[in-house]
């Protein structure tokens, strides 16, 4: 079977690849464009290992199709950081040590990132809700929570300073 | 866990879906949000020869009022419906059930279609829209036809749509102004399947139960419609002992299959108890206005 | 009033001093302080790099061929079909492995392990080929191509029955081995019996006592289920003859002596590599058959070879744990003072004994098992049986069974107290060993070395207001409403070991640190252990930094490369900051010494004159004139006394005295739904005891990952089997990985009790809430159920369990359902027709497989005869069977069928033999067996069915069909709950058929209408509903 050319929009950078029909999206970025931060956990879309966004929504990319992405605009961990370093929600995984063994990290890192865009200031309930498709199996959660209210204080003050 | 190999098919609109569908027959298997699919054809379970991608036909996705109806395109997402100030207003049991599927990244690619439409007696939808006497509109080579939701299920995985069909829209007749919902679901944790789970819909008049749905999920090799509970309440005042005479009633016709999640006989209680929380949760928002 | 004056001076004196150590080591990031970890930096911008980051030119991929089989021996493999397949570099078998010697590999614990199925099978899913190609989506399509054919062995899955006369052999190859690696074996699936303690002062104190309770519990098989599952890239450069393997080890360097001794590559020669970890909990420990089977491809092929494992791989074959059925029993006096304990395990191994203990440890430290308790005579055996099941053992975040040591005594500690009426913390204040009473000889042969635990647990009771919890508790049991407080006070045994007693294959249980200081003054530095999330980069630099005074952010710490790193047994049972932190400790000291002699040279003093200043050396009462570490560094490379070598490192390989003995007191209190069995965790306070603290926010993580790995254990986790050796669950759909949502919120407290043999006095932390939560969570469960005079339920404590045991009870039950008549229902729910079905459910308590019986009757239009005529006839028959046929006749009564199964995009095929047992016309009856094996091999099927005609008079009859149906492998273990609701389907539908079949030879009308449905076939599809389930029912999300 013949592959097909498909033209991916990553961190803001425009990458043409030829896959199989059956690629799956996580190996297309790990094995093809080696963005080796999203992990493969579980494969049956538990884990959250492998979350990335598209099109402005938190996705698990073991399951959907590399073909499903055709022109599709994707963050992944690599491009989370600006020029100015790193982005508020690194910053917290760094202050609160929401972070172990760091095989979760990538995953966390981009649902909490878009969580936070549409909750910029989230209860201690949305977060735990909001990031319940992210297994951990190092932290108990507990610093994971207070990185991502850290991130939200952060970006918020740093909102009102940009607005002064 | 890789996918055997397939043609993909990215189908354009309705039309192009049906006729794939019409080409490819039984070895052609719709892709919508996949999150069922995908994980089976992992497993090397389904082996589907060719996919037919309908996640870019605009015309299915969508949630809108057409007169005394709601409807919704069959692949908007899970994510959509909980955002939907429409349905929040309109239909807030959706909103409620659809938050308890899975986890949000799963919910931004799941649809309601996938959920209501594969038969699986496991999902939370066929039994909220069978409450909500919606039906599906179903076009195939033959033209359009509609399906109750009830009597849509057959048996486990076995549905009304023929091989070759694909529903376009579900239609729900908005419900009363003020009316009562809930949908309660026991699950052993985050983004779990139903052990039991219970979707009551009511309409008060004073102290009366004017008209009342009560519909069951996992507990029958498809979703149930719980009638002799729901004849229980109905002109009646819901009192805690009718209450508990219409969970009663709603155990009476369960008949789960063991799993991991309990034995029938815990999951024929936990139907019993999501029952008797739906209706006293639907009560009170009822009497709440 | 002087001497008031000086005690005064003397407290400020040694406040400032304190003070000043810690502005020292905050500025050093030194020990004690909250120093934020150097490894974040790669993993939050994605940059870390795991095994299956690695990519290299010419890289292939290995996939495994697995048994569906628990037990069965294998009578052919052809790989014919796979080899053909273009991308397919090869296909490994034991037959290929064995001219290597590799077939086999020793296990750490004495026993040995089919690296690939040697002639037979003897658990679900082990290892029966590897398929090498291009990459992982060729690999995965040609396992499928490679055909097993196996003959099936009753399997033994209940450890109860292992040692049974007449048991099935698991193990052909000890068969005549009476002598074990750990003494005689007395049954040929006995591994080992191991027991320590005076048996019988024990049964004396016992038979004397005034009091003695017994309680049998189940510490259930689990499994640790890091994030990132095992996998390896193994490379072979035939040019040098050098073997490089990356790996997800904890303990590189013995992988190393492992595949250098069974490969006879000089170690030299062997690289391993164990880059960044993705959480090992104990699973990363040994070494399997995936490594080694990748390996020997590389060699053979001379590319580098892949092979990571799935999830569902990593659940069921890599590793597990527990698994231990133990009894435990205390006497006392009638006023709770505890006299002696004892302690029976029968301890479930599986197929292969390959727990990961030190070599002289078959029941890893046990014998920890009186606890923080003084009982001055005890005794514990342990009894290891093969089973049918994966092999492991491992030490799941503890110490070697540690957990389960820790949770016989805390729960048997308990069980006493409820027997006497006592408080749970008034019994354990009563025996607890006394802090004068250190160092400690406890009965089972340890000598703890530092503890102080009646401080512990009151400062728990006092910052949780315990009295008052007893009083809500009892308040709240008048309301109806369920509460329980759960405490435990662990001892743990951590830091092996002591090489007189604690090796593994050979090699004594030290660890060690090369420490290099730079002409600057930055530092590299090695350790023996490995990483694997505990952030050794961090706190092994902090531990430099204080003791060499130099800022830890010049402090590059690397492990897990064995080319680099020094020798070392590598990171598991909380052993790198008791073993490897201490040689840290005492590597840095030798450079301190070397410093010092430095130090005097620049100053021309004598050395004895100096004083180490925290940050370098000054003269005793001279504090002006000093001299810092990075002065000295850069003297030590042009500027050293006289016969002095330059260079300022040091390597120290420690071999400690003593294991250390971290000890916590934790409480948690839980509010039970009694109509639910739904448990919410209401609070939970953990105060650990770890001696001294080097990074108070790493000990805290440290902690919060223990408690939620003890919360997923005590509350959910099992890796159940059926009767046959199905695994059931091994998917995160079912295997409980608790979410964000249901994790509790974790407070944390701490003493400080320094052990006295330990350079730093540190002791180790990373485990401690994992060993002591989980008796913490189930004795807060049982707890709420002593009130109703249970003693004891099994984890997991999910809420299905927790409902059957308030269900006995009759708790789960409304109040209101008093007040009305019992719901009769108005209409049976009866079958569409025929006879109620006379169904027996899966039953794993029973001892069954996947299997279920179905026995109907079915009345027919027709007259017997008619019946009787399509019965008989094996085609016809066949036909009414959806989606089945008859592929060709093989003997007088056996033929070849197929099965084909579709269920919407579900498809699956069996091919099997069909074997008609008997035909009896007299009674009209027809029995036939049918087994076969679907065309991926992964599942198997077997069904035996008796089929009747009865006579019913006035041209009608019934059919009268009992049939049994079992399912094997992958459907059984992810689809066989639907076994019922399918077959009945599937029976229904061959009624249907048959019975047009049967109508189609009359007349009329019907007959007409018979004969066209006949015509059309039964629709192949109905019956397979069961394959969509399984995948939904553990896979699906939506």
């Amino acid at each position: 079977m013949a592959k097909h050319a498909i033209t991916l929009n990553i961190n803001g950078q425009q990458m043409d690849v030829a896959v199989d029909s059956r690629e799956l999206l996580i190996h297309t970025l790990r094995d093809r464009l080696r963005l080796t931060g999203a992990h493969i956990g579980c494969e049956t879309s538990h884990c959250g290992a492998c979350t990335v966004d598209i099109d402005g929504a938190s996705v698990k990319s073991c399951t959907v199709l590399a073909l499903q992405a055709q022109g599709a605009d994707i963050r992944t961990v690599e491009g989370l950081a600006g020029s100015e370093g790193l982005h508020p929600i690194q910053e917290g995984f760094f202050e609160e040590h929401g972070l172990q063994c760091g095989f979760c990290t990538p995953g966390m890192l981009l649902r909490a990132w878009r969580l936070l865009q549409d909750n910029p200031n989230p209860t201690e309930d949305e977060i735990r809700h909001g990031m319940a498709g992210n297994l951990c199996r190092c932290t108990g959660y507990q610093n994971i929570i207070r990185a991502v209210q850290h991130a939200s204080e952060k970006m918020q003050s740093g909102e009102t300073a940009a607005a002064e | 866990m890789i996918p055997g190999r397939f043609e993909y098919h990215a189908a354009t609109d309705v039309d192009d879906a049906v006729r794939l569908l019409a080409e490819h027959g039984a070895d052609g298997k719709l892709l919508a949000g996949g999150h069922s699919l995908l994980p089976m054809m992992k497993l090397r379970f389904a082996e589907p020869a060719h996919i037919i991608d309908i996640n870019g036909i605009a015309d299915l996705r969508g949630i809108r009022e057409q007169g005394k109806a709601l409807v919704i395109g069959p692949m908007t997402t899970e994510s959509a419906i909980i955002d939907s100030e429409l349905l929040q207003r309109r239909c807030p049991v959706l909103p409620e059930a659809a938050q308890l599927i899975a986890d949000p990244q799963v919910r931004n690619r799941g649809t309601i279609g996938g959920d209501a439409l594969h038969g699986d007696p496991g999902n939370d939808h066929p039994a909220v829209l069978m409450a909500l006497d919606a039906e599906f509109v179903i076009r195939g080579r033959k033209g359009e036809r509609s399906e109750s939701v009830d009597g849509f299920y057959v048996g486990p995985y076995l549905t009304a749509l023929d091989d070759g069909e694909l529903v376009t829209a579900i239609r729900i007749p908005t419900p009363a102004e003020g009316h009562g919902y809930a949908y309660c679901k026991f699950k052993r944790k985050t983004g779990d399947y139903a052990t039991a789970a219970t979707c009551c819909l009511l309409e008060m008049e004073g102290d009366t139960c004017r008209r009342v749905r009560l519909t069951l999920t996992n507990v029958g090799p498809t979703p149930l419609r719980a009638t002799d509970a729901e004849a229980l309440l109905t002109g009646s005042e819901p009192t805690a002992e009718r209450i508990e005479q219409a969970a009663q009633a709603a155990m009476s016709i369960c008949n789960p299959a063991e799993d991991l999640r309990g034995s029938p006989e815990y999951k024929t209680h936990m139907a019993g108890e999501m029952t008797r929380r739906a209706i006293h949760k639907a009560l009170d928002r009822a009497r709440r206005g | 009033m002087a001497s008031d004056i000086e005690e005064v001076e003397s407290t400020e004196s040694t406040e400032s001093a304190e003070s000043e150590a810690r502005e020292l080591a905050d500025r050093l990031g030194g020990v004690g302080c909250r120093r934020k970890r150097t490894e974040d930096a790669r993993f939050i911008q994605g940059k870390g790099n795991y095994v299956d980051d690695i990519q290299m030119p010419g890289m292939v991929y290995g996939d495994f061929v697995r048994s569906p089989h628990a037990h069965a021996r294998i009578k052919s493999i052809n790989k014919d079909k796979a080899l053909a397949t273009p991308g397919v570099h090869a296909v490994l078998t034991a037959e290929d492995l064995e001219p290597l010697g590799l077939h086999w590999m020793p296990t750490l614990a004495g026993d040995k392990q089919m690296v690939l199925a040697d002639g037979k099978v003897c658990f679900q899913n082990q290892e029966v080929a590897m398929v090498i190609a291009d990459d992982r989506y060729l690999a995965a399509d040609a396992t499928e191509l490679v055909e097993v054919e196996y003959e099936e062995l009753d399997p033994v899955v209940d450890p109860h029955q292992s040692m049974a006369e007449g048991a099935p052999v698991i193990r052909d190859d000890l068969a005549g081995v009476d002598e074990g690696a750990h003494g005689k074996r007395i049954h040929h699936n006995h591994i080992f019996t191991w027991d320590v303690g005076d048996a019988d002062a024990t049964d004396k104190v016992f038979s004397e006592a005034a009091v003695t309770v017994k309680q049998d519990m189940l510490y259930p098989r689990v499994h640790p289920c890091p994030l990132e599952t095992c996998g390896c890239v193994a490379s072979f450069d035939k040019v040098k003859g050098e073997l490089t393997v990356h790996l997800t080890s904890q303990a590189p360097h013995v992988v190393r002596t492992v595949f250098s001794t069974l490969s006879g590559i000089p170690e030299s020669k062997v690289h391993i590599n164990a880059p960044d970890i993705g959480g090992g909990f104990g699973n990363k420990v040994g070494v399997y058959p995936g490594y080694v089977v990748a390996t020997v491809a590389s060699i053979v092929l001379g590319r580098p070879v892949k092979w990571i494992e799935d999830r569902i791989e990593n659940l069921s074959t890599t590793a597990f744990a527990r698994d231990y059925h133990m009894t435990g029993e205390l006497a006392a006096t009638e006023d709770g003072k505890i006299l002696g304990l004892r302690a029976n395990v029968l301890a479930d191994h599986g197929a292969f004994d390959s727990c990961a203990d030190p070599s002289k440890w078959p029941a890893g430290f046990f014998n920890i098992c009186t606890g923080s308790y003084d009982i001055k005579t005890a005794y514990a055996r342990v009894d290891g049986v093969y089973t049918n099941k994966a092999p492991g053992g491992v030490a799941y975040r503890c110490s070697f069974r540690v957990t389960e040591a820790c949770y016989i005594i805390e729960r048997m500690i308990d069980v006493l107290a409820e027997h006497l009426g006592m408080d749970k913390a008034e019994i354990r204040l009563k025996n607890f060993i006394q802090p004068e009473q250190f160092p400690y000889q406890s009965a089972l042969g340890w000598e703890y070395d530092s503890g102080d635990y009646p401080r512990a647990l009151k400062q728990v009771m006092e910052a949780c207001d315990y009295d008052g919890l007893r009083r809500e508790q009892k308040e709240k049991r008048e309301r109806g409403e369920i509460m329980g407080i759960g405490l435990c006070t662990f001892t743990e045994i951590v830091g092996a070991g002591p090489s007189r007693n604690c090796d593994i294959l050979g090699v004594g249980m030290f660890d060690s640190a090369e420490i290099r200081v730079h002409p600057t003054g930055s530092v590299i530095a090695r350790m023996g252990t490995k990483t694997q999330g505990q952030g050794h980069e961090t706190t092994y630099g902090q531990i430099i930094a204080t003791e060499l005074g130099l800022p830890s952010e010049n402090i590059i710490i690397e492990e897990g490369n064995t080319d680099t790193a020094p020798y070392g047994l590598g990171t598991y049972g909380s052993r790198s900051t008791p073993v490897a932190g201490a040689a840290t400790a005492q590597a840095a000291r030798k450079i301190r010494d070397k410093a010092r002699k430095i130090a005097a040279h620049l100053m021309e003093v004598s050395e004895d004159d100096l004083e180490w200043s925290g940050e370098g050396f000054r003269v005793k009462g001279v504090p002006d004139q000093s001299t810092d570490m990075p002065t000295i560094a850069w003297a030590a490379y042009n500027n050293v006394p006289e016969g002095m070598e330059p260079g300022l490192e040091a390597v120290d390989y420690y071999d400690p005295p003593n294991m250390t003995f971290p000890f916590g007191a934790y409480l948690c209190v839980v509010d039970i739904d009694r109509y639910t069995g739904e448990t919410t965790i209401r609070r939970f306070y953990a105060l650990d005891d770890c001696g001294t603290r080097i990074n108070p926010m790493v000990i805290e993580g440290q902690v919060h990952g223990g408690l939620c790995e003890a919360f997923a254990v005590a509350m959910g986790q099992e890796l159940p089997f059926d009767g046959a050796g199905n695994i059931q669950g091994a998917s995160l759909m079912d295997y409980f990985l608790p979410t964000m949502v249901e994790t509790p919120r974790w407070e944390t407290d701490h003493t400080i009790t320094p052990s006295p043999h330990h350079p730093i006095g540190a002791k180790g932390v990373g485990e401690s809430s994992h060993v002591g939560g989980i008796p913490c969570f189930s004795n807060a469960i049982n707890d709420a159920m002593n009130q109703f005079g249970v003693s004891h339920v099994n984890m997991p404590h999910n809420a299905f369990r927790v409902w059957r045991t308030l269900h006995e009870l009759e708790l789960d039950q409304r109040p209101e359902a008093a007040n009305v008549e019992p719901y009769q229902p108005t209409r049976e729910a009866a079958p569409e027709s025929g006879s109620p079905a006379s169904v027996q459910s899966p039953d794993k308590a029973s001892g069954k497989g996947t299997e279920i019986t179905i026995e109907r009757n079915y009345p027919l239009d027709v007259p017997a005869d008619d019946a009787w005529e399509i019965l008989q006839d094996i085609e016809k028959v066949t036909a009414c069977m959806p989606g089945a046929s008859i592929v060709e006749q093989t003997g007088d009564t056996t033929y070849v069928g197929e099965m084909k199964l579709k269920v919407g995009p579900v498809t699956s095929a069996f091919k099997g033999d069909i074997e008609v047992l008997g035909v009896d016309p007299e009674n009209k009856e027809l029995r036939m067996t049918g087994s076969g094996g679907d065309s991926k091999g992964s599942s198997s099927a077997s069904m035996s069915l008796t089929a009747r005609i009865e006579d019913k008079g006035a041209g009608r009859c019934e059919l009268v069909g009992s049939t049994r149906i079992e399912l094997k492998g992958k459907l059984a273990s992810f689809g066989g709950r639907m076994l019922e609701n399918v077959s009945d389907r599937m029976l229904q539908q061959f009624v249907d058929s048959f019975r047009d079949r049967v109508a189609a030879g009359g007349e009329g009308e019907q007959a007409e209408e018979a004969r066209r449905r006949v015509e059309e076939g039964p629709k192949s599809m109905n019956a397979l509903a069961m394959v969509w389930q399984v995948i939904k029912s553990l896979f699906g999300r939506k």
